[in-house]
């Protein structure tokens, strides 16, 4: 389908005409601001189109306030290389009309054929609604409706399914099908969940049902096993009851009770007699004890006078010997006096010895003292005399202080004169023939040497004459005047002290010296003999003399000391202290002696009064005679005992053999067992009466008829829940098998179409691809993502996207229409207003590739942004016509 | 000449859960119904005595109701009827029977064979010695005693016994409650009367099992009977088998591969009514419509019988180009039914079956105008 030209006179704001002439079979592009009548062009189009002429609906048509208008429409086309006109007038003289080739067609009938020939349908009444709009409702796109494609789609789906080869039965077909499917679902799920597929409705009635049956047959069958249990148990407590009743085991269980008890009265009755037989025993054997130990007493009697009869010589022995010792102690005692004594002698003897010896050594010591004091004043006189001799040869030899100092001062003094005057000296040295006579100052001279000169000298050669020698320079000369000057002065001196020469004086110092010593010395011993002067001592000596003349003369033995001098004064104190304690010791002895003797004299008496006791008592008469009946006795009571004893263990071992203790729990137990017995029957018989009663109640129920019932009505309700389970699988599969196969059909029939799609998407995104809805509209977009190909719903995407995607969609419909020989023509008011500046250029690249398929009317109030499109613009404003021109 | 009549197996209280609550509780009455027949059958020949050879009752614990029923049918003979207890209603310490005495539901003419004591019907010098169980199960032979047991002089000997009759089944070898097959000839029996064995079968000339009086299983065993023995002294016993049972249970194997065979299955059928107890074992392979016609078929068949069991799991369903082109299955239909079709072959041959008879019977639904097409050709 190619519009050629369009006309429009009284629409709207144009109350003139406008018109569109020759326009492409490509792309037209029609441009103006807002508000420029783009809008009310493309309404003008759609309304020639969609709404009969005499619809009211045309009333939007009609220009703003004018009442009188007839807007008109006139539209020329092409289909299929037929030329077409339609002329419309709406509101006031309403007309319509088309031109078809040479056929000419009016009103409805006109109208009619046109819906045919695009694919649309008129409303019933009203305005035409998007329903009735059929491919021309897809293709022409109304301003900011490019992204609204799934329901558009819908309403031509009829004219894409038989574009896409199905032909108009198909559609039928798949309708058909597609209500078989709905009635499978609609049965499958009466039976089945959707979604989860678990049993409802009466699938799940029939399943309670087997439930509650299961349960109340668990319960019946319950009660019928305990009953069957029951009738077992009452069978088998009429049997034991029955043999109970037979054998009456109490009874035989009472008899050995009985016997039981026989057996342990005969017991008892042997031990009542070896009670009686113990009793005996015990009174036996005191009696036998008595007479033991009475002649145990008649025995101890004779043992006693034995004994007291050693005791009687013990006693006698023991006073012979205290006697003794007291003799030999009252001895010992008279010797330690005589001791005494004699050592009281001898120390008198030493007190008088120790007296006599001091005073004899008094006189002594006076004696010896006044020889030492002679001696010593003997020996101070002698120094005395000795030490005048000394003091006078001193006086003597001794030279007044400083001479000697002196004298050696002076002489020193012409030694050194002397050296001075032979370093000014004139030396002379000679080597003579062994035969020359050479005299100097007239002594000879010889061979070889050497003279010094002090002062001239004559040198005589033998045959040769003298030689005067005056050694120079006048300090030799003065030297020698000092010189005789000083040996003046030293001869003065001498000559004053008689001394010879400085040898002489310094031996005369040193003497005196020596004997100055000698007087300090004697003068020390001096003092050390006399201290006090030797006058004292005279006086100490005459009175010392006195003294020993004032003590008293001794008398001859005193004088002298004894020949044998005795013990010393301490040797006889001792030896007197020893033998007084010797004494004192012997006395205290000799007293004990004596009275131990007293004391055994008074035991001895003691034992012999005892003695002379058990003698008279082992003598008395009747005694004999009483020991050997008391022996008699005791040897029969023995015998009895041995005989009691034997039949006494006799007796016990009889006991002990029949375990009384054991006899009497055997009593027990077999009284215990036959109670047990008898109660244990009655409880049998109470039992059976009990259960007899319960099992008729029982029975009276009808258990297994009941039983029997529930489990057939059990089985029915199984029966059905298997029906009904297999009727449902069965249209669970069904449904799963249609769906399957339906999905195959629709994808079969959807590729033609898909690839259409593609052959746009493509070209906006490379690598994407569109899914489809059963109803033919794009489903999804698959593009590749983060984590491979992702699956985007279109109504997700942004507005963008989806006008693109909408536009790309209606392409697509359109290539496939077009294949099927059905008109199309493509009309975009405004579109593709969100679409990026970069998707823009990609969209004009689909919209320029379409072109060449289909005609596309595409209007804009953006002329800048389809500079590229490679078609020019007509602007609104360039539309007007004239008044009156035209058709 | 002394007549007794034979029966036994009455099962009294059995319920048929294999069939729909209606129908299994009409077949439980007919027991009822059965016992009616037989005292009229001995009430028309004036036998000496009815003796029931066990299993009077398919369980110990029935309700009053029951055992005052069960009497009440028996009163239209009121000569002696002889009941002895069987592996069903053994004579437990508590029992159906000592529920009877307990609640005197017995009248004066019905004795219950309780122990081995022999029961003396002086009018007729008939001694009967009965084998009762006392225990569900047992591995003895209960009628050794008959061998020991004295009888007047001049009195018939008849021995009754429920159990098995040793060496003579095939599959009761070891079987339990045993009977040795030569007691009639050991205990100088004239007749022993057997019960157990649900057919009528002659075990030797004085030995016989009268089965039960009601069919109640699908085995061709000749049940439904009592048996009329009519004994002279010094002869072989004469017996002869006389039709009480209400049902007939028929069991019915049927290969189908066309409508011919359907039409030969459906007029076998065809006099089917409601005394038939009918149990149906298809198997083949029919066209859509041809199972669809068997379908509706056996539907009002199952409304006319008594009960019916149908076993189909055998047969398949083979939609035919005639069925796709009747049912316009067309696109992905099409494609589904023949996939339905071959998946029959497969594990989920039943799943599949099932799918393909509900989609081709909604597609049925929705063509109307198939029929008149398939009249028109």
């Amino acid at each position: 389908m190619k519009l050629t030209r369009i006309r429009l006179e009284q629409v709207r704001k144009f109350r003139g005409a406008i018109e569109i002439d020759g326009l492409e079979p490509g792309l037209n592009l029609i441009v103006g601001p807002n508000e420029s009548g783009k809008s009310t062009l493309a309404s003008a189009i759609r309304s020639a189109f969609f709404e009969r002429y005499r619809s009211v609906a045309a009333e939007s048509l009609r220009p703003l306030g004018d009442n009188s208008a007839a807007p008109a429409i006139s539209i020329d086309f092409d289909v299929g290389g037929t030329g077409y006109r339609l002329s419309k007038r709406y509101l006031s003289r309403p007309r319509c009309e088309l031109a078809a080739g040479d056929q000419r067609y009016e009103g409805s009938e006109a109208e009619d054929r046109l819906a045919a020939l695009l694919g649309y349908e008129y409303a019933k009444s009203g305005a035409s609604q998007a329903k009735h709009q059929g491919i021309p409702g897809l293709l022409w796109i109304e301003q900011g409706q490019a992204h609204a494609l799934g329901s558009v789609v819908g309403h031509a789906i009829e004219h894409i399914r038989s574009a896409l080869g199905s032909g108009s039965g198909a559609s039928q077909a798949s309708e058909e099908a597609d209500s078989v499917i709905s009635a499978v679902q609609d049965m499958r799920n009466a039976l089945l969940t959707p979604s989860t597929g678990t049993p409802r409705g009466s699938y799940a009635e029939a399943l309670r049902t087997v439930d509650t049956l299961s349960a109340e047959l668990e319960q019946l069958q319950a009660e019928a096993d305990k009953y069957r249990a029951s009738v077992d148990r009452l069978a088998n407590l009429r049997l034991e009851h029955a043999a109970g009743a037979e054998e009456r085991p109490w009874e035989a269980l009472r008899r050995q009770q009985r016997d039981a008890e026989q057996q342990r009265d005969e017991i008892r009755k042997l031990s009542a007699s070896l009670e009686e037989k113990t009793r005996e025993r015990t009174e036996l054997e005191n009696r036998a004890s008595l007479l033991h130990d009475r002649l145990q007493t008649l025995l101890l009697q004779e043992r006693e006078l034995e004994a007291r009869e050693t005791a009687h010589a013990k006693a006698m022995e023991a006073l012979q010997s205290a006697r003794a010792q007291e003799a030999h102690l009252q001895q010992r005692y008279a010797q330690a006096h005589q001791q005494v004594l004699q050592s009281d002698e001898a120390l008198q003897s030493a007190r008088r010895q120790l007296e006599a010896s001091r005073r004899r050594e008094q006189r002594q010591a006076l004696e010896h003292r006044i020889a030492h004091l002679t001696h010593q004043l003997e020996q101070a006189q002698a120094l005395q005399s000795r030490q005048t001799r000394l003091s006078a040869e001193l006086a003597e030899i001794a030279l007044p202080d400083g001479v000697l100092e002196q004298l050696r001062q002076q002489i020193a003094k012409r030694r050194e004169l002397g050296i001075r005057r032979e370093t000014m000296a004139t030396r002379l040295a000679f080597r003579l023939q062994p035969d020359a006579q050479v005299a100097l100052d007239g002594q000879g001279i010889r061979e070889s040497g050497e003279r010094l000169l002090t002062q001239g000298a004559t040198l005589s050669v033998a045959g040769v004459g003298e030689f005067t020698i005056t050694p120079g320079g006048d300090d030799l000369a003065a030297l020698q005047q000092e010189d005789a000057a000083l040996a003046r002065q030293v001869e003065a001196l001498q000559s004053a002290h008689d001394i010879r020469d400085l040898a002489h004086a310094q031996e005369r110092q040193e003497k005196a010296q020596h004997l100055r010593n000698d007087l300090a010395l004697l003068q020390r011993e001096l003092l050390l003999r006399a201290p006090d002067g030797i006058q004292d001592m005279h006086n100490q000596l005459e009175q010392l003399r006195i003294q020993l003349q004032a003590l008293p003369v001794l008398d001859e033995d005193e004088s002298r000391p004894p020949a044998d001098p005795g013990p010393s004064l301490q040797e006889a104190e001792s030896a007197h202290a020893q033998h007084a304690r010797l004494l004192e010791t012997a006395k205290q002895q000799w007293h004990q002696a004596q009275l131990d003797t007293s004391r055994a004299q008074a035991h001895a008496e003691t034992a012999q009064q005892e003695y002379d006791k058990a003698g008279a008592l082992l003598r008395d008469a009747g005694r004999q005679e009483q020991q050997q009946r008391y022996q008699r006795q005791l040897v029969e009571i023995n015998l009895s005992l041995a005989d009691l004893r034997q039949s006494l263990q006799t007796l016990q071992d009889g006991i002990r053999a029949a375990r009384p203790d054991i006899l009497e729990q055997d009593i027990a137990r077999y009284r215990l067992s036959a109670e047990q017995q008898e109660q244990a029957h009655h409880q049998r018989a109470e039992q059976l009466l009990r259960l007899e009663v319960e099992l008729q109640t029982l029975g009276a129920r009808g258990l297994d008829e009941a039983l029997a019932d529930k489990r057939q009505a059990l089985e029915h309700a199984r029966r059905r829940t298997a029906e009904l389970e297999r009727r449902a699988r069965a249209l669970d599969f069904l449904l799963d098998r249609l769906t399957a196969h339906r999905r195959q059909a629709t994808q079969a029939l959807q590729a033609p179409l898909q690839a259409r799609m593609l052959h746009y998407l493509r070209l906006l995104f490379p690598e994407a691809s569109l899914d489809l809805t059963e109803q033919l509209a794009p489903d999804r977009l698959i593009r590749p993502g983060g984590q491979g190909q992702q699956a985007e719903l279109l109504e997700l995407l942004s507005h963008g996207a989806r006008e693109q995607l909408g536009i790309i969609g209606r392409l697509a419909y359109a290539d496939l229409l077009k294949e099927a020989g059905r008109p199309t023509f493509i009309l975009l008011d405004d579109a593709l207003v969100h679409t990026d500046a970069e998707r823009l250029d990609q969209m004009k690249r689909v919209l320029f590739d379409a072109a060449t398929r289909h005609q596309i009317l595409l209007l804009s109030c953006h002329p800048e942004a389809w500079r590229d499109l490679g078609v020019l613009p007509r602007h609104m404003d360039s539309l007007a016509v004239a008044q009156g021109s035209g058709a | 000449m002394r007549k007794l009549l034979h029966t036994a197996d009455w099962q009294i209280g059995k319920t048929f859960g294999q069939f729909s609550p209606e129908d299994a509780a009409i077949l439980t009455e007919s027991r009822f119904q059965a016992v009616e027949a037989l005292a009229a059958l001995a009430a028309g020949r004036q036998v000496d005595a009815v003796l029931v050879a066990g299993d009077v009752f398919d369980m110990q614990s029935v309700s009053d109701r029951t055992l005052h029923r069960l009497f009440h049918a028996m009163s239209g003979y009121g000569g002696p009827w002889l009941l002895l207890p069987g592996n069903h209603d053994a004579a437990l310490a508590e029992s159906v029977w000592t529920r009877i005495r307990h609640l005197g539901a017995a009248p004066d003419n019905v004795r219950l064979c309780l122990d081995n004591t022999p029961v003396l019907l002086e009018s007729s010098k008939i001694a009967v010695l009965p084998a009762p169980l006392t225990q569900r199960i047992t591995y003895d032979d209960l009628t050794q005693w008959f061998d020991r047991a004295s009888s007047p002089e001049g009195y018939l000997r008849i021995g009754l016994a429920h159990g098995s009759i040793q060496g003579l089944l095939a599959d009761n070898i070891d079987s339990s409650n045993p009977i040795a097959p030569d007691r009639a000839a050991t205990a100088r029996l004239d007749y022993l009367a057997l019960g157990d064995w649900h057919g009528a079968r002659r075990i030797d000339e004085r030995t016989w099992y009268s089965g039960t009086p009601e069919t109640d299983r699908f085995r061709a065993n000749d049940s439904g009977n009592a048996l009329l023995v009519e004994l002279a002294p010094e002869q072989a016993p004469s017996v002869s088998t006389h039709r009480v049972s209400r049902h007939q249970w028929l069991s019915i194997r049927s290969s189908l591969y066309g409508a011919t065979d359907t039409d030969q299955l459906l007029a076998r059928l065809q006099d089917a009514g409601t005394d038939h107890v009918l149990q149906l074992r298809l198997e083949g392979q029919l066209s859509l419509t041809e199972y669809q016609r068997l379908q509706r078929a056996l539907q009002q068949l199952q409304g006319k019988v008594r009960a019916m069991e149908l076993d189909c799991e055998s047969l398949r369903v083979e939609p035919s180009d005639d069925d796709l082109r009747q049912l316009h299955a067309e696109g992905y239909l099409a494609q589904t039914l023949e996939e339905l079709r071959q998946l029959q072959q497969g594990e989920q041959s039943a799943l599949a079956r099932d799918a393909l008879l509900i989609l081709g019977g909604l597609l049925a639904e929705t063509r109307p105008a198939a029929p008149t097409e398939d009249a028109g050709a």
